[in-house]
């Protein structure tokens, strides 16, 4: 239950930042949290500070990227912040460089056959799981996890698309393919029905103690030898497992359908365990990678017509932050003027130009005015979801 | 008398007429169109009826020949003719050249992963026509209703073995191995359980009524439909993998007179009911039951013989086959040896012979 008003959208009122040591504390609180998707995070404070480190080294890594780094965001809520400025964290993602890096990573992918038989008068389409390594050295969207109570507001949006501006921006750093995972289904008590129909008969354990012993749902490698290594006859499996398969687990829904409307494609390949979706596509195809422009503070035109929201990003390395504010901005935001508004919610110089992108919403808010109807999770009614 | 030892083509075997000393002799030959009525009697609903064409298959049929043959003189063909047919076997030349064949191979595949102290062993099924090229007995059945249980036992041995004498006779005619299918275990209703876990998910008829269509060259029109890459049977219910392999019941005297012929199970199923695929290798088999060559020397009736003692003896002599050829195919006889006798006349012929035991 949310100990505050239900949130709204105003300009600027979500900050996207990398994490920081400081964040140690937030974070943990964070995982606790009920949340909409499922947090990648370990739950204790040394793993969580080795994260922080390795996320750290890596948005200060040198171009030429090794494809090791992984990149750890928070998201912030800038009208909750404190008397000291400090904002609470509600929401985590990331991004891993090259998925599988110097390994392989394993997927199921669909495929169908048709087969048939004129004497016997019979036609099928059966489909089958086959084991690949496709998406190794893609570059993966990993945990994204944000407070229950913000999953009626924009802010989903930028945790999941203000990632996309930074890969968009510094795209030496990643592959030209990208990949998301997503929560497969399971009941409450850990009870999986694809684990349960494939995954346990060759590891005989259930579907917990496995991810524990394989150190998350992206098997290593020498997991996914143990798994079945030819293709599986879906229609053998038991019916529960069928229909399970690529379904999300209902946490899972909002960050999936998000990454549809980008534009990834989320038919094709599952999780080896929990049999999830697993989204992929070109970056160079996503909604917001094409959309990406300057948006420059001097190009705004006096006008009353609320502009549409847009991501907005500025910064390289640790100092790269986004937020959400309509374009163009109006005369005043917040009773400021605009470019110091700016420099006080993204840092940076005031008047500096950001790089943006349009996001489809059907609110437009007036340009300093507060944030209108709360919607259904910011789910675009024009467009559609890819 | 000793076992003649394969290679001993010299010493000439000493046969008493067939159908002498009060037994019937029995024999197998080439089913003939005037056969059908009587073999319509008893062979099973759905099986094949139709005269082999071309060379590639022989229908044998073991023949009893009228009881309480004379004393006198030799059984005629003619009698052999009036004989009731009373088992029936189909002797393959080389299957699936033409209507391909298919089995499932069942293999093995392992899954360790020594870090997490897990080793696991796998069975899979592989759709493929392995034996193809390879020749088969196959369709072995026989009229239950008028053999006594030994006398079942003493036929399907008897048809077994002609056959192999058949094949030794021609055996440039034939491949390097012989298969045998055997029926999987099915339920009351005819049910298979390895159907009902596998094959039913790719094929929604009702198998049964298929085979009465097409009879058994069914399962080749089955094939495409059927999973093309490995399955491991951990993926089907436990009901289907325990009768993989498995032998149906009322099959299992054949698969012993199978066994006992020398045949053994190999890697392979049948892709409807898993049923076993007994493989051996013909030159094994043939040598293992000491086909060969010999000389024949026709004894005279044991009746002419001075002493009811001689005439006793005569009659406990191993018993041979030994293969007739004539214009309407091979002929197989069941015969007894019996010792060398001063009247004797020397050995008019050679023919394919092999021991058929005490």
């Amino acid at each position: 239950m949310p100990m505050h008003p239900l949130p709204d959208d105003r300009p600027g009122r979500y900050r996207l930042r990398p994490v920081r040591e400081a964040d140690l504390e937030a974070l943990a609180g964070l995982t606790q949290a009920r949340a909409i998707g499922i947090s990648s995070l370990p739950a204790q404070a040394q793993g969580l500070r080795e994260r922080i480190e390795h996320s750290l080294a890596s948005f200060a890594s040198a171009e030429d990227a090794s494809g090791e780094e992984a990149y750890l965001f928070v998201l912030e809520d800038l009208a909750r912040a404190d008397s000291h400025g400090c904002a609470p964290l509600i929401g985590t993602a990331g991004i891993a460089a090259a998925a599988g890096f110097n390994d392989r990573f394993y997927s199921y992918r669909n495929e169908f056959i048709v087969q048939a038989s004129a004497v016997l008068g019979a036609r099928n389409r059966i489909h089958t799981l086959h084991l690949c390594h496709d998406l190794t050295g893609v570059t993966l969207l990993t945990g994204f996890h944000i407070d229950a109570a913000y999953a009626g507001t924009l802010a989903p949006q930028l945790l999941s698309r203000g990632r996309l501006l930074y890969i968009a921006r510094f795209a030496e750093r990643f592959s030209d393919r990208i990949a998301a995972e997503n929560p497969g289904l399971a009941d409450d008590s850990g009870r999986c029905p694809f684990w349960d129909a494939v995954g346990r008969r060759f590891f005989d354990m259930d579907y917990p103690t496995a991810e524990q012993l394989s150190g998350g749902r992206s098997p290593k490698a020498y997991i996914a030898e143990l798994m079945p290594q030819s293709p599986i006859y879906v229609p053998l499996l038991p019916e529960e497992a069928q229909w399970a398969l690529g379904q999300l687990h209902p946490v899972g829904e909002l960050p999936f359908r998000i990454l549809l409307d980008e534009g990834l494609d989320g038919d094709t390949y599952v999780n080896l365990f929990d049999g999830g979706p697993t989204a992929e596509g070109r970056v160079a195809l996503l909604k917001t990678v094409q959309r990406l422009r300057r948006l420059r503070l001097d190009a705004r035109a006096a006008t009353t017509a609320p502009g549409a929201w847009h991501l907005a990003s500025r910064g390289q390395g640790a100092e790269f932050s986004a937020t959400l504010l309509p374009w163009p901005l109006g005369e005043t935001v917040a009773g400021r003027d605009p470019a110091a508004w700016l420099a006080g919610v993204l840092g940076g110089r005031p008047g500096e130009a950001l790089q943006g992108a349009q996001l489809d919403t059907p609110r437009a808010n007036p340009p300093g005015g507060a944030g209108g109807d709360v919607g259904d999770g910011g789910v675009p009614a024009r467009g559609g979801l890819a | 008398m000793s076992r003649p030892k394969q290679g001993d083509a010299a010493a000439p075997l000493r046969l008493l007429p067939a159908g002498e000393v009060g037994r019937a002799a029995w024999c197998v030959r080439v089913a003939r169109l005037a056969d059908l009525p009587g073999l319509h009697s008893w062979l099973p609903p759905g099986a094949a009826t139709a005269l082999p064409i071309g060379g590639d298959e022989m229908w044998l049929v073991a023949q009893r020949p009228v009881r309480d043959a004379p004393t006198g003189g030799d059984v005629t063909r003619d009698e052999v003719a009036r004989g009731d047919l009373v088992a029936a076997l189909r002797l393959r030349r080389a299957i699936g050249l033409e209507l391909p064949r298919h089995w499932y191979h069942v293999g093995c595949v392992v899954h360790a992963a020594p870090q997490l102290h897990l080793f696991q062993r796998r069975d899979t099924l592989l759709l493929g026509s392995d034996h193809t090229g390879a020749s088969e007995l196959a369709d072995l059945c026989c009229d239950n209703a008028s053999l006594e249980p030994l006398e079942r036992a003493l036929v399907v041995r008897l048809l077994l073995r002609a056959a192999m004498l058949v094949v030794a006779s021609r055996r440039s005619a034939f491949g390097g191995r012989l298969i045998a299918e055997l029926p999987g275990s099915r339920d009351a209703h005819g049910q298979s359980a390895f159907w009902l876990g596998l094959g039913r998910h790719f094929y929604a008829g009702d198998p049964v009524l298929a085979e009465a269509c097409h009879g058994a060259a069914w399962r080749s029109h089955l094939a495409p439909l059927l999973p093309r890459q490995p399955v491991y049977t951990a993926f089907l219910p436990e009901s289907a993998r325990a009768v993989i392999a498995q032998v149906g019941a009322e099959a299992r005297p054949l698969a012993d007179a199978l066994t006992e012929l020398g045949l053994a199970q190999g890697q392979h199923v049948r892709i409807d009911d898993a049923g076993p695929v007994l493989e051996a290798d013909i030159d094994v088999l043939l040598a293992s039951q000491g086909a060969r060559r010999s000389p024949v020397i026709e004894l005279p009736a044991p009746a002419a013989l001075p002493t009811a003692g001689r005439r006793a003896a005569a009659a406990t002599g191993r018993r041979w086959l030994v293969l007739d050829e004539g214009a309407g195919g091979p002929v197989v006889w069941l015969r007894r040896a019996g010792a060398a006798q001063p009247s004797e006349v020397a050995a008019a012929a050679t023919a394919w012979v092999a021991d058929f035991g005490a």
